[in-house]
């Protein structure tokens, strides 16, 4: 099961530089729908990566694995590989280096806020870009949101 | 042979209660709006646009929960 308020408390707890983007951004920004997973972009350099290990080591991290190895996400790996499924002890998460076109946080830095979720500040994808980016995937389950994610704009703008 | 107490139908059928007014009972009382969603989707949208970033994490939270709930007491974690 997905403890969403307990990986974000450990990720800002290690000081992680990310912006949740995906699903989890959705229902922050006011999404009706729900999903499994917390997806997370994270900067790709060796400090950051450095932290993002210790957190992801606290959460009991393993690569999703169709062969069932227990294979751990290491900083070099997170510096290397672009995209980490992920299980933890507080369930699924996607971490990510870029979203659809090559974007990275930097490019997407401007197009996020930061959000108080309790007592923390994290740092939460612009519907405007969520809906971006679920235009660019253009996969079913990106094409199924969409409409969601539109009336949620309209609905802003008014 | 089988006699039900209420009409075998898809039809829906007006209710005589005033209070019931205004308050669409069936889908084609549920015009789709610009994008697609209907009259409670936008309800729904405009219920999580008054929420805090907080209170929106906490109701997925909640309905992750139940799901996960549910699954477990069938069987399907």
């Amino acid at each position: 099961m997905l403890e969403l308020e307990g990986i974000l408390r450990v990720l800002v707890r290690h000081e992680v530089e990310f912006i949740v983007v995906g699903g989890i951004a959705a229902i922050l920004q006011g999404s009706p729908l729900t999903t499994d997973d917390l997806d997370v972009l994270y900067v790709p350099a060796a400090a950051n990566c450095a932290r993002l290990a210790e957190a992801l080591r606290e959460l009991g991290s393993r690569y999703l694995d169709p062969a069932g190895r227990s294979i751990e996400p290491t900083e070099a790996r997170l510096r290397d590989l672009k995209v980490h499924l992920l299980k933890t002890t507080l369930g699924r998460i996607d971490l990510l280096s870029y979203l659809g076109d090559d974007q990275v946080y930097p490019d997407l830095l401007g197009r996020s806020q930061v959000m108080e979720i309790e007592d923390l500040q994290v740092r939460v994808l612009d519907l405007d870009a969520i809906i971006e980016t679920k235009e660019q995937a253009d996969r079913p389950k990106d094409r199924y949101q969409l409409p969601f994610l539109r009336q949620l704009a309209e609905e802003l703008r008014r | 042979m089988l006699c039900y107490s209420f009409t075998m139908s898809r039809a829906n059928h007006p209710s005589a209660d005033p209070e019931m007014d205004g308050i669409p009972t069936d889908f084609e009382q549920l015009p789709p709006a610009e994008h697609g969603l209907d009259w409670g989707d936008i309800l729904l949208i405009r219920e999580r646009l008054a929420m805090t970033p907080t209170e929106r994490l906490r109701a997925a939270q909640a309905l992750i929960n139940a799901a996960a709930r549910i699954r477990t007491q069938n069987g399907r974690a």
